[in-house]
């Protein structure tokens, strides 16, 4: 990185820190801090919680999910619209009419304590340990390609979300969060106008994009019904309706985002605003990556994207490795430049086509043998993480480099702010004030509660750097959400539905319902997006039967 | 849908109720489905 680079990186991180502190200095009161005084119009709200979604590992691993796999990843988001629109019309309204400060509180109010106790718990241990990946996952890559110390980015990335977080809460999390999303934007679209500008004369956008779909990599939809089958049509509206439906109506880092609006109308349109602008924004950062992919036909790209490992194996056998590759690339290169001058001059491509992908499969064989080898020595082989941020060092300008980088941090920040701040609230209102562990003058709950976000900061950078013990985090973190999301959904839908079902039922619904995901995860047979529908589903049914079983109490001291 | 003080409370009149809102949103996923599976087969 150059000295333009470092200005243009440290320049954009401080400015949005100093930002968020300046922005919320006047916040004084525990209602100010945790809910930030109902003072966000629409598009801040909006902003905030596609900034809270989008984390790090968003930016890094979706263009080189659409270089190795193509654009149906973005099935993945398709329930997200229909997720949007249930959580405006019944969650929201709801959370503002009782005015409380988490999602759990709710439960009380309907349920029990029991059941508040247990959503709380559920999202203190599952978005506890999230947290810590959110910071870890950027900062293994990032030290990994720029070859920083590992464990100084974590801390450099944590303490800067601490100390604006801790400082200003709910208000700081959501102004700086707006900046965020238009530093993340903006270097997005710089990157994928160098990419257009790099690809080599009478290599247009529509040459570019059909050499990405003669190699199969433009096929966003699968309507084929495939419950093992990761990502299709299917999965994506239904599994996927359940878990946005469950993250953005009872995940607190996304409830603490809009019932933040000055207004009901304000938080409703800010999560509609999401849904509507989701999709697109998500399938734009995969076409990054076919553009990626796209531009390596043309220039040759690493055989392994990550230098470091790549220079830890057996030098012999990685030198033939790599003179196979500069052939196979050669081929294909050679094979491209021949399907895009025969669909210029609309020739039949069949045969163009087929050559092409015969040389793209020697290249990818090339490449499996490469990832074999890494294999055999005992580390990961996914490079899938490392293709953009090469890109990003090898062939973006001075100065680009930089705001690129500033991208990658500020998402990190813009998802672990919106964590802490959540992790932080709910640890208050749901633990320490509900049951009585803390209490006094304005002054003292306000200390507590920047107190309890620090606390989970400081956790966060713990997990963290503990976190290079394992392998594959990003699996157990993924399961962990999967496992928890959907009973966690049942219990609300009961909650809202179905008016008549009492704490009790539910208990031994979610009992029940948990039961299940696990049995299903043992038995492998299913895509995980479909762990939320039916960990919903069970909860749901069985606390209605168990509700009209069970005889009804003389006396209840259950609310609602 | 009732507010907190239990008034009425639509989106701004230049976005229509909320039903619209939400049947445009359903359009707009449609469409963008549509869109990608043209995609798709244009460039296959």
């Amino acid at each position: 990185m150059t000295a333009i680079d470092w200005g243009v990186l440290v320049g954009t991180i401080l400015a949005i820190v100093f930002y968020g502190i300046w922005a919320s200095r006047r916040t004084n009161t525990v209602e100010a801090y945790l809910r930030g005084s109902g003072q966000f119009g629409w598009m801040t709200i909006g902003l905030s919680v596609m900034a809270t979604q989008a984390s790090a590992i968003t930016f890094l691993s979706t263009p080189g999910k659409a270089f190795e796999d193509g654009m149906g990843f973005i099935q993945f988001y398709l329930g997200l619209p229909l997720a949007t629109i249930v959580v405006s019309a019944v969650f929201i309204p709801m959370f503002y009419r009782l005015e409380v400060y988490t999602a759990y509180e709710y439960l009380e109010k309907r349920f029990d304590l029991r059941m508040r106790l247990i959503g709380a718990a559920i999202f203190l241990v599952s978005r506890g340990i999230a947290t810590g990946f959110t910071i870890y996952a950027p900062a293994i890559i990032l030290s990994s390609i720029l070859g920083w110390s590992l464990n100084l980015l974590i801390v450099v990335i944590g303490t800067l979300v601490i100390v604006y977080t801790v400082s200003g809460g709910t208000t700081a999390v959501s102004y700086t969060q707006k900046q965020q999303m238009i530093v993340i934007m903006l270097g997005m679209i710089l990157a994928a106008g160098t990419l257009v500008w790099a690809l080599p004369s009478g290599v247009d956008v529509d040459s570019a994009t059909a050499v990405a779909g003669a190699l199969g990599r433009m096929q966003f939809i699968n309507f084929e019904l495939d419950f093992q089958e990761r990502y299709n049509l299917w999965s994506g509206l239904i599994g996927g309706f359940f878990l946005q439906l469950s993250y953005f109506g009872t995940d607190q880092s996304q409830v603490q985002r809009y019932i933040a609006g000055r207004s009901l109308v304000a938080g409703r349109l800010g999560l509609l605003f999401n849904g509507f602008v989701k999709i697109p924004m998500q399938a734009f950062i995969l076409y990054v990556g076919i553009l990626l992919f796209v531009f390596h036909i043309f220039v040759r790209g690493p055989v392994f994207f990550d230098d470091v490992r790549w220079s830890q194996v057996d030098e012999g056998r990685r030198t033939e490795i790599e003179e196979a590759f500069d052939e196979a690339f050669v081929v294909r290169k050679s094979a491209a430049l021949a399907y895009v001058q025969a669909r210029k001059q609309r020739q039949d491509v069949g045969f163009f086509a087929e050559r092409l992908q015969v040389a793209q499969g020697e290249v990818q064989r090339v490449r499996e043998q490469a990832k074999a080898l890494i294999s055999s020595s005992g580390v990961a082989d996914n490079d899938g993480d490392y293709i953009f941020v090469q890109f990003v060092l090898s062939t973006l300008p001075r100065g680009l480099v930089g705001l690129l980088i500033a991208v990658i941090l500020s998402a990190a920040m813009s998802s672990t702010a919106s964590e802490l701040n959540a992790l932080g609230t709910t640890t208050m209102v749901d633990v320490f004030k509900r049951l009585g562990w803390v209490g006094g003058s304005e002054a003292r709950m306000l200390l507590v509660s920047k107190g309890l976000t620090a606390f989970w900061g400081v956790a966060a950078i713990a997990f963290a750097a503990f976190a290079s013990l394992f392998d594959n985090l990003i699996e157990v973190v993924n399961l962990l959400g999967s496992i928890f999301y959907g009973p966690v959904l049942g219990i609300f839908i009961v909650a809202f539905f179905l008016k008549r079902v009492k704490g009790r039922s539910v208990f031994v619904g979610t009992l029940i319902g948990q039961l299940m995901v696990f049995v299903l995860l043992g038995m492998g047979q299913l895509s995980y997006l479909w762990f939320n529908v039916a960990g919903c589903l069970v909860v749901v049914m069985v606390a209605w039967s168990v509700e009209r079983v069970l005889p009804q109490p003389v006396m209840s001291s259950e609310a609602g | 849908m009732r507010s907190v003080n239990g008034e009425e409370e639509p989106p701004p009149s230049v976005l229509g109720s909320w039903v619209q809102l939400y049947i445009l949103e359903i359009v707009v996923l449609v469409v963008l489905v549509a869109l990608f599976v043209g995609i798709g087969r244009y460039y296959q």
